[in-house]
């Protein structure tokens, strides 16, 4: 279960920049798509949402680093079925948060080893054969990238999430309501992002009064 | 408000410049400082594809840009200064025309001879004679890709 | 300018588009990539051997741009190529519009359209539809917009060459952002309606949490992308340490 676990987290994270970009790799997909994977997609669907508030407002403008939200969010739901029930969401989301945050480093690192081996390669000398090979090498480098920071993540985020599963004091309602301000910071970002408040208060408002009116009813 | 930034980047208007910095800075002007760039119409019209909607962009060379400089620290817009190479800033800077300003190093990539001194800080012998020079017109100069990065003195960059 | 002519090869380098950011590196950034999705052009042009060896170094020097808008530049160089047009004029022409395309798509993609489907996705998950409804809505929307504009930005390429730039109305890719970013912030405030309701007012010390709520969410307003990666920290340490201190 472990091993084609990672091969799925491997395959994501090459949806994240080496091959097509069809963002399978989001949260609230891979979360989704690794709960079905575990036989429990509705927890899937929750963590990988939950965690999707914290990418949500990240850019990798100019090819600045960013977290890696596929084998994160893998490792994410795995952990959180696992733990199961209450302490399930917390401790979910904080090995997804850890994850992806570890994740983004080692796509530096696999950026550096691309940058080294083409600058070993003499310009001069370069061919298309060569080039070609280069490239899709770095692509196959990308997935095992992923394949070993997935397993990894499952490795140690399970060993201790089960040291602390029985540890978890809040409620779930706390629980969540504890991870939500935290997404909010990411919201406000977002907000930003859209253009300010100034510019879109009014729009965000009309929206926030239908959505206080809509989960009351 | 006069310049609000000047800044030595490569690629002159991208991403980095109209996405972090921009808003950043509320920069509502763009003056870019390049020989072969003020006399190449086709070349102005792609880099002017880049700037958001509220924000314009002029193409100077580097005379006309010194002589401009007081009437640009003067403008009612928010402004910002960009040179693709150390020399056509540094030739901006000359006789104490920046001193006590700053100078901000965004992009210098790879190229022969030239060492990496951090991901986006590429420099070769000209390079840092270049910015030695800067420093001694009086200019403050560090490198910081976008606004919310690290800042990375001069020193640091020199080795 | 227009010749109507598509180079051979040209479906290739459309395929091929979808892997340019594999060996993205510090060096040429998307350099490398970009003269991997010539090759099947370069080659239909009957190259082979030094000379095809000699065309994709001249293409290797140092790209970066949006990988959704690249194709732009992809067409537009093809069709140079097929012209006929100098080495040197096609080094100037990437270095000039690559600023452009990374920033164009860095506003439409990752900054409007991205957020604004997941929002989207996010607003029918809380809402509780069963969880192949976001997931799936949201791979539709998104990826519908997403290889729309990679086809039409390399068709616009391989048509226009050099003077793709006048022809692309920016005016018009930057309505479509400003419209989604509406769209957006209207999505998101519906979301935080609902989070304030559901998730934050119905604890014993509602008031608090909602208030601590919209706090956080006055705190990323302000501070922009800077409180990121704090954020994050912050949630991951209370997380840890709260289950530390918890019930043994």
């Amino acid at each position: 279960m472990s091993l084609s676990l990672a091969v799925f987290g491997g395959l994501l994270a090459l949806d994240e920049t080496s091959l097509g970009q069809f963002m399978l790799s989001r949260p609230l997909v891979a979360g989704t798509l690794a709960g079905w994977w575990l036989g429990d997609p509705a927890v899937g669907l929750e963590i990988g949402a939950t965690l999707e508030l914290f990418h949500l407002a990240r850019v990798p403008a100019g090819g600045t680093r960013v977290p890696e939200s596929g084998p994160a969010s893998v490792v994410a739901v795995a952990v959180g079925v696992s733990a199961g029930g209450l302490p399930g969401l917390a401790l979910g989301v904080a090995a997804g948060l850890a994850v992806s945050e570890l994740g983004g480093m080692t796509v530096g690192l696999h950026r550096h080893w691309i940058t080294l081996r083409f600058d070993r390669m003499e310009a001069g000398s370069m061919t298309a054969r060569k080039l070609t090979r280069a490239h899709l090498s770095s692509v196959l480098l990308d997935f095992v990238r992923g394949v070993v920071v997935t397993a990894t993540g499952l490795v140690v985020g399970g060993w201790i999430s089960g040291l602390f599963v029985t540890r978890w004091p809040l409620s779930y309602q706390t629980t969540l309501a504890l991870v939500l301000i935290g997404a909010a910071v990411h919201l406000g970002v977002l907000l930003k992002g859209f253009g300010g408040w100034k510019s879109r208060r009014a729009v965000f408002l009309v929206g926030l009064v239908a959505g206080i009116v809509g989960a009351s009813l | 408000m006069s310049v609000v930034l000047y800044r030595i980047d490569e690629r002159l208007i991208h991403g980095q410049v109209v996405m972090g910095w921009g808003p950043q800075l509320s920069v509502e002007h763009y003056v870019v400082v390049d020989d072969d760039l003020a006399s190449s119409e086709w070349e102005q019209d792609l880099y002017r594809l880049g700037l958001p909607d509220a924000a314009s962009a002029e193409f100077l060379k580097a005379d006309a840009a010194r002589e401009r400089l007081v009437v640009m620290e003067a403008d009612t817009r928010r402004i910002v200064v960009l040179t693709r190479t150390i020399a056509a800033m540094g030739n901006l800077a000359k006789d104490d025309a920046l001193r006590g300003r700053e100078v901000n190093l965004g992009g210098l990539h790879h190229a022969a001879d030239r060492t990496e001194r951090i991901s986006y800080v590429f420099l070769g012998p000209m390079e840092e004679e270049g910015l030695q020079a800067l420093v001694e017109e009086g200019v403050h100069v560090y490198a910081r890709d976008l606004p919310g990065s690290r800042a990375v003195e001069l020193k640091a960059l020199l080795v | 300018m227009t010749n109507g002519k598509r180079p051979a090869g040209w479906i290739g380098g459309f395929f091929r588009q979808f892997l340019l950011q594999g060996s993205w590196n510090y060096r040429s950034l998307l350099g490398s990539g970009f003269a991997f999705c010539m090759i099947p052009i370069l080659r239909r042009r009957g190259l082979s051997g030094d000379a095809l060896d000699g065309a994709v170094r001249s293409h290797m020097g140092t790209f970066n741009a949006h990988p959704y808008l690249a194709g732009i530049a992809l067409g537009a160089v093809a069709q140079m190529e097929e012209s006929g047009t100098d080495p040197e004029t096609i080094e100037r022409f990437k270095r000039a519009i690559q600023g452009a395309l990374g920033g164009l798509g860095d506003l439409l993609i990752w900054g409007a359209w991205r957020p604004t489907t997941t929002l989207l996705a996010l607003v029918l998950a809380w809402a509780g539809t069963p969880p192949w409804v976001p997931v799936c809505v949201f791979l539709v929307a998104y990826n519908g917009g997403h290889v729309a504009l990679r086809w039409w930005g390399y068709k616009r390429g391989l048509q226009y060459g050099k003077d793709v730039g006048v022809r692309l109305g920016r005016a018009a890719l930057s309505r479509l952002a400003e419209r989604a970013f509406v769209a957006g912030a209207l999505l998101l405030g519906i979301l935080a309606g609902v989070f304030l309701v559901s998730h934050l007012a119905t604890e014993e010390a509602g008031g608090l949490w909602s208030l601590a709520g919209v706090l956080a969410f006055g705190l990323g307003l302000k501070f922009g992308h800077r409180a990121l990666r704090g954020t994050t920290l912050v949630v991951v340490l209370v997380i840890t340490v709260l289950t530390v201190l918890g019930n043994a």
